[in-house]
């Protein structure tokens, strides 16, 4: 099919394959189906003597004097103990971690970050792991994997019980690009 | 990686290798694991890397086990869920609820909110009551 655009030149317009149309209008009718909730009701309050486990792909946190509101924000509505995070996109440099650490202090009494990726530039991916609360007071020890690809924490129980909890980006492998620009493009190299 | 002399490094699978051999080491000190992952990859999907990694280190898909209704999808733009929780046995057993936020909840993103809540079998004291070895 071709038309014609306002400085008189003919263009070539390229119709979508039926396969690609037929996946997007597939995905369409997925998004609508992921507008309601699925599971068991677990709205506030967590059931008594339980803890709330949540994880999401953020695409981005928000930056600047005031990080991450809406996970906070988020953690306190649905009354989370432990946050994981994918993609929270930004730089953990020690300011920003320091911040958020206090601005869970501040508002749950009790907790901290554990988020890894590049310190310095731009960060694209990551993890963060955020843990609050009454659940901190269990927490043996904390890491993050150099390349920041996960990031884990251990929780400490009575007769010598301990749970580990892993948050982890797995990146999606490039088509048709270089190493070398996938290096430049992703922190998980 | 290419710094470290991998001229066609493999991000993909390099993780999944890494994180067993992590998840081994955090076996043997006595650990019960949860995995939460943005996996890029289906568990359902035969032959996928991600579902030979579940097997391997004897994990399940938390809602999988949990539920019999489940989202057809965790992403707005794909068409099989891509985020997971999985874990050890001992841990899915202690699984109260679990279920995945709807679209507009939790934080603005095209991912949706997966959430479990568990017993807090790690730290509930055993009752004297339920003691049956008197010393």
């Amino acid at each position: 099919m071709t038309s014609t655009d306002p400085r008189g030149s003919k263009v070539e317009r390229v119709e979508p394959s039926r396969r690609l149309s037929s996946q997007l209008k597939q995905c369409d009718t997925l998004a609508l189906a992921i507008t309601s909730l699925f599971g068991h009701d677990i709205w506030q309050p967590v059931r008594s003597g339980c803890k709330c486990f949540a994880f999401q792909n953020v695409c981005g946190i928000d930056k600047g004097l005031d990080p991450a509101p809406e996970v906070l924000e988020a953690t306190s509505i649905y009354d989370i103990s432990i946050f994981g995070i994918a993609e929270p996109i930004t730089v953990f440099d020690d300011s920003i971690t320091h911040t958020i650490d206090a601005k869970i202090k501040k508002q749950f009494g009790r907790g901290f970050i554990s988020g890894e990726g590049r310190k310095s530039g731009y960060n694209p991916g990551g993890i963060m792991q955020l843990i609050r609360g009454r659940a901190t007071g269990r927490h043996m020890a904390s890491g993050t994997d150099k390349l920041g690809r996960y990031s884990w924490m251990t929780l400490r129980g009575s007769n010598t019980k301990k749970l580990c909890v892993v948050t982890a980006y797995r990146v999606v492998q490039g088509k048709g690009s270089t190493p070398k620009y996938r290096e430049s493009t992703t922190a998980h190299w | 990686m290419i710094k470290d002399g991998k001229e066609a490094p493999d991000p993909c699978t390099q993780v999944l290798t890494d994180l067993t051999k992590f998840l081994n080491e955090k076996r043997d000190e006595g650990c019960g694991i949860l995995v939460m992952v943005d996996a890029n990859e289906s568990s359902s999907k035969e032959g996928s890397k991600w579902k030979a990694f579940l097997t391997n280190n004897a994990l399940e898909g938390l809602h999988e086990y949990t539920l019999d209704n489940l989202p057809p999808t965790t992403r707005i733009g794909s068409t099989t869920r891509i985020d997971c929780m999985a874990a050890t046995e001992g841990i899915l057993q202690e699984v109260q609820a679990a279920g995945f936020r709807a679209l507009h909840e939790g934080i603005i993103s095209d991912h949706i909110m997966g959430r479990h809540q568990s017993r807090q079998f790690l730290w509930r004291r055993r009752s004297v009551n339920n003691s049956t070895t008197i010393l």
